[in-house]
């Protein structure tokens, strides 16, 4: 079952991750946090939240490979992901949406609020 | 010894003798005969059709003409007999008067044999005469006709040896060409390989020449392996087709990353005739832009991600969502936020600059509604302009169907960043204009009109260039990276657009710019 309220967050910087975590506790949402592709993945599978955000330069994995597994697992390819990334090149941004991304942010383009703005437009 | 002549002897020389005479009297009678033929053959050479006769004595005088003579001559034999033939007649030499004395008929007396006419014998000379007229016309026609054959014959010549001074022209800069040339006929036969394309494709022009390019030649999408015919695109969409996304699969099967631009050649009715393709093997190129592209994104990674969890912690504080903020703290937070947002815009230029400077400007024309793009961009623009109580007024396109085939990111940086300027140098309640006008039958005219700061004239020369800001603008508003129009100049040289500027201080600016309507990075659709 889906859990209505939570956001799993994709992201290997800590201050990003703090700062997701303070603005989206904020918005009321439950919030779980990933430092790369591998715990993101089985995060994901274990909780099965209705929103995933990712970014893309992680290491080990990197995000299209993340993404590639999240829309290829039966019980999260539904789910829908909002790429946030500082890659600012459309052939990035294309890719992304290609493979099932729902949304493509750059990072130092949008506020907290803009963010936030987006996950509730695309919250199933 | 005496003979004995008998009877039959004495007939024998009586048949001799009846024999000998019939022999003589046949004779005289053929004679006779042979006589009256030509005497038959004078009458009807005479009379001959076409041809005129006159008989002279040795005196010159006329002593017979025939029909055919009054007719040519237009003279009766009245008038000409008996007369002296020198004196009725003119005989004319290349157009000139032949005196009486070089007349040709000397020579015909020397001929001492008599001839007879009506019993009469003569010396004289018979002169037969045609009117040589038509034949000369003939003649000078065939005359003509041999010339002008000839001289066709010698512009054939002339033609042929400018044809191939052409096709050597031709070859020789095909060969010194320092890119790839192929040309491919509408039925796909390849016509034209250089020694370049030979060189990357691994084919001789021999090996190929005439053949389907399907069979030799395999373009393909470099990051994706897909085929890519960009040859039928070309000859399909009738645009000129850039890529520099593409890689050849060349005879050892090995594939070359290439640059390659294909274009339609048309003749003088606009016919299909074929495609010219242009290539240049650019693998060191890609590697450089790989490399370049992996330091890019690392160093955007290593700037960008710090500067967005400041921009972020900037905004939780002042939201409040980890405690109220005194004003004093709040207000210096905001500077810290200006401060902040001055560096996220620089790293966005810088990163644009480099892949300018670098040409890693990955161009990629698409087709757009004109109308519709400007509108996108100026909704970016909005709220900075709201919120200095500006007016921005975009006053449309006349064709709102206009389609024009660019990089819509281009075009977006030239018109977001002129706009931006003109919001930023003007002062609150101000005014700012976009408008677009057809300049000439090539150019699209672009006009960003404001009645802001103003430009001084001391700072027009630096204008365009790389951290240049004029001195009242730093003065009026200390946000400006000095790169706004250096980036947009870069995009407009590489597209071929051009940018100017009119303006007064403290009054107001206007910036004017071209798009090119066809050219290799811009085509306007009608």
């Amino acid at each position: 079952m889906k859990n209505k309220n939570l956001i799993l967050i994709i992201e290997d910087d800590k201050f990003l991750l703090k700062a997701y975590e303070i603005k989206l506790k904020k918005e009321g949402f439950n919030v779980i946090l990933a430092k790369d592709g591998t715990t993101g993945l089985s995060s994901a599978e274990k909780e099965l939240p209705s929103l995933i955000i990712l970014d893309l330069m992680l290491p080990r994995m990197n995000g299209f490979e993340v993404l590639k597994k999240l829309k290829s697992s039966e019980s999260l390819k539904d789910t829908p992901v909002i790429v946030i990334s500082v890659l600012g090149q459309k052939a990035d941004q294309e890719k992304a949406i290609m493979l099932g991304a729902e949304k493509y942010l750059i990072k130092t383009d949008h506020t907290l609020e803009e963010v936030i703005k987006n996950i509730k437009r695309y919250l199933t | 010894m005496c003979y004995n002549i008998s009877k039959i002897d004495f007939m024998t020389y009586e048949n001799m003798l009846n024999i000998r005479f019939n022999k003589m009297a046949a004779g005289i009678k053929k004679s006779k005969e042979r006589l009256r033929e030509e005497h038959e053959k004078i009458k009807s050479i005479i009379s001959l059709k076409g041809e005129g006769l006159m008989v002279v004595d040795n005196d010159d005088k006329i002593i017979m003409v025939n029909k055919i003579t009054e007719n040519l001559l237009k003279i009766s034999s009245k008038k000409l007999l008996g007369k002296n033939i020198k004196e009725v007649l003119i005989m004319l030499k290349d157009k000139k008067e032949l005196p009486a004395d070089k007349w040709p008929l000397e020579k015909a007396f020397e001929d001492k044999n008599p001839g007879r006419i009506n019993k009469k014998t003569f010396n004289g000379t018979v002169i037969v005469f045609r009117d040589i007229a038509e034949l000369k016309k003939l003649e000078e026609e065939r005359e003509f006709a041999k010339y002008n054959a000839e001289s066709i014959l010698r512009s054939v010549y002339v033609e042929r040896d400018n044809v191939q001074e052409g096709k050597n022209k031709l070859e020789a800069t095909l060969n010194s060409i320092g890119d790839a040339v192929l040309a491919v006929w509408e039925d796909k036969r390849i016509v034209i390989l250089n020694p370049i394309a030979e060189k990357i494709s691994g084919f001789s022009f021999k090996e190929v020449e005439n053949k389907n390019y399907k069979d030799f030649l395999k373009f393909i999408k470099e990051e994706t392996g897909e085929e890519a015919d960009i040859i039928n695109e070309a000859f399909n969409s009738g645009d000129r087709i850039t890529r520099s996304d593409l890689a050849l699969l060349n005879k050892n099967k090995s594939l070359i990353s290439i640059d390659i631009s294909a274009a339609l050649i048309k003749d003088q009715n606009d016919k299909r005739m074929g495609i010219i393709i242009v290539f240049r093997d650019v693998t060191e190129k890609r590697e450089t832009e790989r490399m370049r592209s992996d330091f890019i994104s690392t160093v955007s990674h290593q700037l960008r991600t710090p500067l967005s969890a400041m921009k972020w912690f900037i905004e939780i504080l002042l939201d409040g969502d980890v405690g109220k903020l005194k004003t004093e703290q709040a207000d210096i937070i905001n500077e810290v936020k200006i401060s902040n947002q001055n560096m996220i815009d620089f790293v966005n230029q810088m990163l644009s600059v480099s892949r300018i400077e670098n040409e890693n400007l990955a161009i990629n024309p698409e087709t757009i509604n004109l109308e519709d793009s400007i509108n996108e961009f100026i909704d970016e623009i909005l709220p900075i302009t709201k919120k200095k109580k500006q007016k921005l007024a975009f006053s449309g396109i006349k064709d709102k169907s206009l389609e024009i085939k660019i990089d819509k990111n281009l075009l977006r940086n030239i018109i977001y960043n002129l706009l931006i300027n003109a919001s930023r140098y003007t002062p609150d309640n101000g005014k700012i204009s976009l408008s677009i006008e057809k300049s000439n039958k090539d150019n699209l005219l672009f006009i960003v009109k404001d009645n802001g700061i103003g430009i001084p004239k001391k700072d027009y020369r630096k204008l365009f260039k790389k951290f240049s800001r004029a001195g009242n603008a730093i003065k009026y508003e200390a946000n400006g990276t000095g790169l706004g129009l250096y980036i947009i100049k870069s995009i407009l040289d590489l597209i071929g657009g051009k940018i100017w500027f009119e303006s007064r201080e403290n009054k107001g600016t206007v910036f004017f710019f071209t798009l090119p309507i066809d050219s290799m990075f811009c085509t306007i659709k009608k």
